[in-house]
């Protein structure tokens, strides 16, 4: 039977030629849309989900983030405020020790070279370089140069 | 990063002011005592810094790992 239809085929592909393509533009036809059903059921099945959770865990991971970032702050805090209490410490001995080296009996001293010198050398530092003490220094052409700007 | 730079704990130290050394002994020592005041904040800074930097990191660390998310295939968590 299956011969007949095979020889019946042949007849009417020899007979009419475009019988045969438009067969083939057929079969073309149900195998791009068997595909695409394939496609479009991985993609239910698979992909979406997937991306789905994907997007949730991103979501979890981004509140996290915005929760830890706010604790982090929140710790900083106090951290920073510390070392602000720290430094107003720090300020503190350091007045009581300039008061104390003022006071020493020997503080009027004139040590005037030695002064001269070791402000001559701190203006070569780019911090002092706006120092208003510095400036002659810098003006001078026979001084340590122009500043440098911070 | 923000908190750090907000903070102010990463800008630079001055230093002490130049007009402190006035020509006498004590003009230099209580520049010096005053620069030695200045490279202790300084020290507080970097310090403060890192402890403020440790504790966003775990921060962080803890929320990651909290957060991480479970692999399509794993149902059973």
């Amino acid at each position: 039977m299956s011969e007949l239809v095979d020889l019946a085929e042949k007849a009417i592909d020899r007979a009419v030629p475009q019988a045969r393509f438009a067969r083939i533009a057929a079969w073309a036809i149900v195998a791009i849309v068997a595909i695409g059903i394939v496609g479009f059921a991985m993609w239910w099945l698979f992909l979406r989900p997937i991306e789905a959770q994907r997007a949730a865990a991103q979501a979890k991971v981004d509140a996290q983030l915005g929760t830890a970032t706010g604790a982090a702050a929140t710790h900083a805090i106090p951290i920073i405020t510390d070392a602000g209490r720290q430094k107003v410490e720090v300020d503190v001995k350091v007045s009581k020790g300039t008061a104390d080296v003022r006071a020493a009996p020997d503080a009027g001293v004139e040590v005037r070279g030695v002064s001269d010198a070791l402000r001559r050398n701190l203006c070569l530092y780019d911090v002092y370089a706006a120092d208003h003490a510095c400036q002659s220094l810098h003006e001078d052409p026979a001084g340590i140069g122009p500043a440098r700007p911070n | 990063m923000k908190i750090l730079l907000a903070s102010g704990l990463l800008d630079q130290t001055d230093p002490a002011p130049l007009g402190l050394i006035d020509g006498t002994a004590g003009g230099l020592g209580a520049h010096d005592a005053a620069q030695t005041g200045q490279l202790v904040k300084a020290n507080i800074d970097k310090a403060t810094a890192k402890k403020v930097g440790t504790s966003c990191d775990q921060e962080w660390d803890a929320a990651l790992k909290s957060a991480k998310p479970r692999r399509w295939w794993q149902f059973w968590k």
